[in-house]
């Protein structure tokens, strides 16, 4: 059975017992809470596990759903508190293993450039790394404010809501975020235009 | 405004976050300013940048992977709850036991019979409630201290 209804809908007919609206729900964001969660933990091998878990959770929530949010940005949350309690735990910040083109900025070694052939694939994979490497250099609070604002498009003020916080507090992570990820990301960008 | 404060809001701009008069102001500023036309690039930059790195893409399996994993929590949970029922039910049945013992303990044992009603019963008593009650309040100081002291 294919849903073409809205979430709250959705969340509506699975409240009454039809279990196909979860599957629905799965399906509409499985993608952007796996997403979330590798960019914000930058470990490909993780994020099978955290977004099944993400969803069990939201399974298991689903009946306190109390419609003062739209249903992505309360599914982020919990993909977002995930991330974080993962973060803690495990202090993945410090543990993650950075790229190649990261370990040669951070070693300030002037390694010649790696010869990438034309391929269209590696240039998309070196792209992924350089930006992973400099987004797992930001602090938690503004990895995931710059991810639910530059991935997710969310507005100020649903992040404000996902994240609890105040949207002043959005905005001034936000454009922090993006004062060292312009910094981080100078060389790269150089060599680009 | 000066170059510095229209830079600062380059950021809101970009997410559509400034109100029409002050985009618009902006916009008249970034006309005419490269730095600022050169950081509205790269702030695009990341964006496009951020989004092309996001590639996963889950199994289309994926659902069954969840559906299993909630399924099993939920086994999981039950058989937690077999046990968790069984310890709630003993000590109900432990406290039930425990206030009928101290009920048919309470029941079984002697109740002290106040003085008055001993001593109109003919039982014996000690000596100063004797006293007091059989004098019909007519007892002096002096009869209550020798009642007592010859207790």
């Amino acid at each position: 059975m294919e849903y073409q209804v809205d979430d709250f809908k959705l969340i509506e007919v699975f409240r009454n017992g039809d279990e196909k609206a979860f599957e629905e729900i799965v399906r509409r964001y499985n993608r952007q809470v796996a997403n979330i969660i590798y960019l914000t933990l930058g470990n490909r091998e993780e994020v099978d596990d955290l977004s099944q878990e993400v969803f069990v959770r939201v399974f298991r929530s689903l009946d306190r759903f109390e419609y003062d949010s739209s249903l992505y940005s309360w599914i982020y949350r919990i993909a977002v508190n995930l991330c974080i309690d993962e973060i803690r735990k495990k202090r993945i910040r410090k543990l993650i293993p950075l790229d190649f083109l990261t370990e040669e900025k951070l070693e300030g070694e002037k390694k010649s450039k790696v010869v990438i052939t034309a391929s269209e694939e590696l240039l998309q994979k070196e792209k992924e790394e350089v930006i992973r490497g400099a987004l797992s250099k930001l602090s938690p609070l503004h990895r995931t404010v710059i991810l639910l604002r530059e991935y997710q498009d969310l507005s100020y003020g649903e992040i404000a809501k996902t994240l609890r916080i105040s949207q002043q507090a959005v905005k001034s992570r936000i454009f922090r975020a993006r004062e060292e990820l312009r910094e981080l990301l100078k060389d790269y960008f150089q060599e680009r235009t | 405004m000066n170059h510095r404060s229209f830079e600062r809001q380059l950021s809101s701009y970009v997410d559509n976050e400034l109100i029409e008069s002050e985009a618009k102001s902006l916009r008249t500023h970034v006309e005419g300013c490269a730095l600022c036309q050169q950081q509205l690039q790269v702030l695009r930059a990341i964006r496009t940048s951020i989004r092309d790195a996001a590639s996963v893409v889950l199994p289309e399996t994926f659902i069954y992977s969840v559906q299993r994993a909630v399924r099993q929590q939920e086994q999981e949970y039950v058989i937690w709850l077999g046990p968790e029922r069984f310890a709630r039910n003993i000590v109900v049945a432990l406290c039930v036991i425990v206030f009928t013992l101290i009920a048919v303990g309470s029941y079984l044992t002697p109740q002290p019979v106040v003085g008055e009603e001993r001593y109109f019963s003919g039982e014996p008593s000690d000596s100063v409630a004797h006293a007091v009650i059989g004098s019909q309040n007519e007892l002096s100081k002096d009869d209550v201290m020798i009642a007592a002291l010859t207790r």
